[in-house]
């Protein structure tokens, strides 16, 4: 959908597959992208951000963040981003599809107004802040604090905040900085493990969920530190090292290691870094410690050391939470000591950890009714892994993922056409209910998250029925991946009017039917917009080829309205080709052929919505079917009156006899009658006749 | 007991018996009541009317052979019967208008102008049958025809007007 804020400029999608002259590539009317100009500094992860500028005023320049459906771009959200009116945003200019030469297919493009400076530090190397205190407050903690506080107000959340993400514009790098991109990726995906807290870390970039402004908080304290910090302590580090320091010994020591801050800024620091969301310091606390309250954040609750340690995998674990992180290296090891009862023991014994233990033993019961460990032993593993640390994100058969983040791997798995078993089987196997319910959420947000994935699993039963299967799982459970369709190819279809001017091109191409609508685009429209849909599912679900091509106009009159009216004069053509069979939906011929002659003519305007309005005429509709309705009956007595007849002059001899005796009878009697009458009269004239 | 039991199973038995005969009298067998008081009367009549009923049932002769051969529909018997009856009426007010007694009944039946005069009219009530028969079902046959015609005419204005799906049948469809 084509974003238009403050009339800046008008992303018209009519233009996206226009290239502008020299090989640039043109957004809207006036705005040129130069695909050779790239502008490395604002890149994120997938998304590379090339340089545009107004072709009115060269001077004005703009930053083009060019995503591709692999980074399952945040389309939806550039609304809500527009409402964030913070000098310290990135100002988003415009947004929409555009035809990208070098790799001729197409991208969605967030285009944002220039002028946002340099990165506050490198990406790649060290570089400690050479910022005094009073400034770090004023140009760094304070835009930031309001940003957050923005987004919390407007239900926004960032997802890619860190050092490299952040701007400053003045040359001296006074002033207050700017936040870079985060429309361009699903959130967190293209963060560090180190920038994200100890449920997500773990977890594979596109599997981390739909973020929150805690987790925005949390990458903020990190990004701090690292501004603030003197020694590199942490880039040599590996992900998986960091999770497990975060895990031993928490985040802010992990972060902080023997770093020597301001005191005052180490208890920021630590209400940022809480690993528990709900002790994280939250927006009041941090603009609390702006106005210099001085407040002690809440200490990390103290983990249950083992009297003990387990032997596991040739090591020694006193802490199930760090126990956690490994039993998937020893699945076999770890189910005998399921199996055995030393892990009970262990836990009833040394850890004497309640919670645990209740869990622990629910497990058990659960794996005993469903067959023991060795029935489904990644599940086993998966399960395990959850009961001994539910923070910890899923991890089944080596896929690390959050229960929100699975839409959007499923979404990048489906786009890269592969095998999308491993996503119905986690669906199936409750995996993600298991965690959700494992996780510390309000209520309503649990009932809504089991709820959905029962419909995924129903849809995944209806898989026979074109409007369910995986793919409408897909769409349901990622909200911002395009149309995946195979005719979508190389096309980035994300609404009504982006799929009307792509299936616009491919009919200009020429050998199109009108059966547009494949499983992939009724299973995302019906997701997407549910009510457009349901105008035409009916016909769309029917197996006679003419409702199906009926069904398809009908949905294409909803998109058509819902795009201003654009005329689809290619389109119209494929379907006017093929009104032979839907002007039938009317019985009557001379009807028939009135609505072709009317239908033809709107086709010519490129008029689908006119197009479809004959065939929705309700009134008409049952007027036509009523006086068919009668002629059949008239018809039907007809051909019985026929068939009576038929049968009747079959014996010409002997039909009317019966008719001619009577008639013979009254002409007999009518004369017998008259020659009576006349006797009478004959005698009493004194007449006689013989 | 024995005894009650076969006394209980014979008055059973004559109560079916009396159902039976009574079925057996049911309405279209025989005269029936008002049927034979009606013969009674006539009889009664034609004993009273002895030479008018003579001579009527000598002139009326060819209307009781058509009644006898055309059975329970006796449209064609009624049709000679009327003309036979006009061929008779002339000879019965001629009876009427004389003596009126058994020789002048006798001397018209013996008669062979009478009978002729009499027999002829009856003729013609067959005559009549025969004409007036041919024509009404040659016209109800044309008429059938006509009809037909009409039929087949409208059902073709329906077709084109509605296509086959109004006649009721399945169309073969073109394969999808």
């Amino acid at each position: 959908m084509a974003m238009v804020p403050d009339g800046d400029v008008e992303t018209d999608e009519e233009d996206s597959g226009r290239a502008a002259a020299g090989g640039l590539v043109a957004f809207g009317q006036h705005v040129r992208i130069n695909p050779t100009v790239r502008l490395f500094r604002f890149d994120n992860g997938n998304s590379k951000a090339y340089e545009g500028y107004d072709e009115r005023d060269n001077n004005k320049k703009f930053i083009a963040l060019v995503a591709g459906v692999d980074s399952l771009p945040r389309s939806s959200f550039t609304a809500a981003y527009n409402n964030l009116a913070d000098t310290s945003f990135m100002r988003l200019v415009g947004s929409g599809v555009v035809f990208w030469p070098t790799e001729g297919q197409q991208k969605y493009v967030f285009l944002y107004a220039g002028g946002v400076g340099d990165r506050l530090v490198p990406k790649e190397g060290f570089i400690a802040l050479q910022w005094r205190h009073p400034d770090i407050v004023e140009y760094l903690v304070q835009p930031i604090a309001r940003i957050l506080r923005e987004m919390a107000d407007k239900s926004f959340f960032h997802g890619s905040i860190r050092p490299d993400n952040i701007f400053h514009s003045a040359p001296d790098k006074k002033g207050a900085v700017i936040l870079g991109d985060c429309l361009s990726v699903q959130p967190s995906s293209t963060q560090e493990s180190l920038y994200l807290p100890v449920d997500k870390a773990q977890a594979e970039p596109l599997g981390r969920g739909s973020g929150s402004i805690s987790d925005d908080i949390y990458a903020f304290g990190v990004t701090m530190a690292m501004a603030l910090r003197k020694t590199d302590d942490l880039s040599d580090l590996e992900d998986e090292e960091i999770v497990r320091r975060k895990m031993e010994t928490g985040s802010y020591a992990t972060i902080i290691g023997k770093e020597r801050f301001q005191a005052s800024f180490l208890e920021l620091l630590r209400g940022m870094l809480h690993d528990d969301p709900a002790l994280r310091w939250g927006l009041d606390e941090i603009f609390s410690w702006l106005d210099g309250s001085r407040m002690t954040p809440s200490p990390l609750s103290k983990r249950k050391k083992a009297t003990r340690p387990l032997p596991f995998n040739e090591g020694k674990y006193l802490y199930v939470d760090v126990l956690a992180l490994d039993i998937h290296k020893n699945p076999t090891e770890m189910r005998a000591l399921v199996e055995d009862g030393r892990l009970m023991q262990w836990l009833d014994k040394s850890l004497n950890h309640t919670e645990v233990t209740e869990r622990y033993c629910k497990f058990i019961e659960r794996l005993a009714s469903s067959g023991g460990s060795s029935a489904n032993s990644e599940l086993f593993i998966t399960s395990l892994r959850m009961v001994f640390n539910p923070v910890l994100p899923i991890m089944y058969k080596g896929r690390i993922f959050t229960h929100d983040g699975f839409g959007a791997m499923l979404a990048r798995a489906a786009y890269d056409g592969g095998n999308l078993a491993f996503y119905k089987e986690v669906l199936n196997a409750n995996v993600l209910d298991m965690a959700t319910g494992y996780k510390v959420m309000h209520q309503n947000d649990i009932i809504a998250a089991l709820r959905l994935f029962d419909v995924c699993r129903s849809s995944l039963r209806l898989d026979h029925k074109i409007e369910y299967g995986v793919e409408r799982c897909l769409y349901m459970l990622c909200k911002n991946v395009p149309c995946l369709s195979p005719k979508f190819n190389n096309y980035f279809v994300h609404d009504h009017k982006s799929a009307l001017l792509t299936y616009e091109k491919i009919c200009a191409k020429g050998g199109e039917v009108a059966l547009f609508m494949d499983k992939h685009a009724i299973t995302f429209f019906s997701v997407v917009n549910p009510n457009g849909m349901d105008h035409a599912i009916y016909d769309l679900t029917a197996a006679e080829k003419d409702r199906k091509i009926l069904g398809n106009l009908k949905f294409f009159s909803v998109m058509q309205r819902n795009s201003e009216g654009i005329p689809c004069p290619e389109i119209a053509k494929v379907f006017s080709d093929s009104i032979s069979g839907i002007v039938r939906v009317f019985k009557n011929k001379e009807l028939q052929k009135k609505i072709t002659a009317n239908v033809q003519k709107a086709a010519q305007e490129g008029n689908l919505v006119a197009m479809a309005a004959f065939f929705e005429d309700d009134k008409l509709m049952a007027r036509d079917q009523l006086a068919f309705k009668r002629s059949l009956l008239e018809y039907r007595a007809l051909q019985k009156e026929y068939d009576e007849y038929n049968k009747r002059l079959a014996n010409k001899k002997t039909y009317g006899i019966v008719n001619g005796r009577d008639a013979a009878a009254v002409v007999s009697w009518s004369f017998s009658t008259v020659i009576t009458l006349i006797v009478v009269f004959s005698y009493m004239s004194g007449f006689k006749m013989f | 007991m024995g005894k009650k039991k076969e006394s209980a199973a014979e008055k059973e038995f004559k109560k079916n018996k009396k159902k039976a005969g009574k079925k057996k009298r049911g309405k279209g067998d025989g005269l029936g009541i008002a049927g034979t008081l009606l013969l009674i009367a006539i009889i009664l009549v034609g004993i009273i009317f002895l030479p008018t009923s003579m001579l009527l049932f000598v002139g009326m002769f060819p209307s009781l052979i058509a009644a006898l051969n055309s059975g329970r529909k006796g449209a064609r018997a009624s049709t000679v019967t009327a003309m036979n009856l006009a061929g008779c009426i002339p000879f019965v007010f001629k009876l009427w208008s004389g003596e009126n007694n058994f020789e002048a009944s006798v001397h018209i039946i013996t008669n062979p102008n009478s009978l002729a005069v009499i027999y002829m009219a009856a003729a013609f009530g067959y005559m009549i049958d025969w004409v007036v028969t041919g024509f009404v079902s040659s016209f109800l046959y044309q008429k059938g025809v006509t009809r037909m015609e009409a039929i087949k005419k409208r059902q073709k204005v329906l077709v084109e007007q509605w296509g086959d799906d109004v006649s009721g049948t399945i169309v073969n469809q073109p394969k999808k």
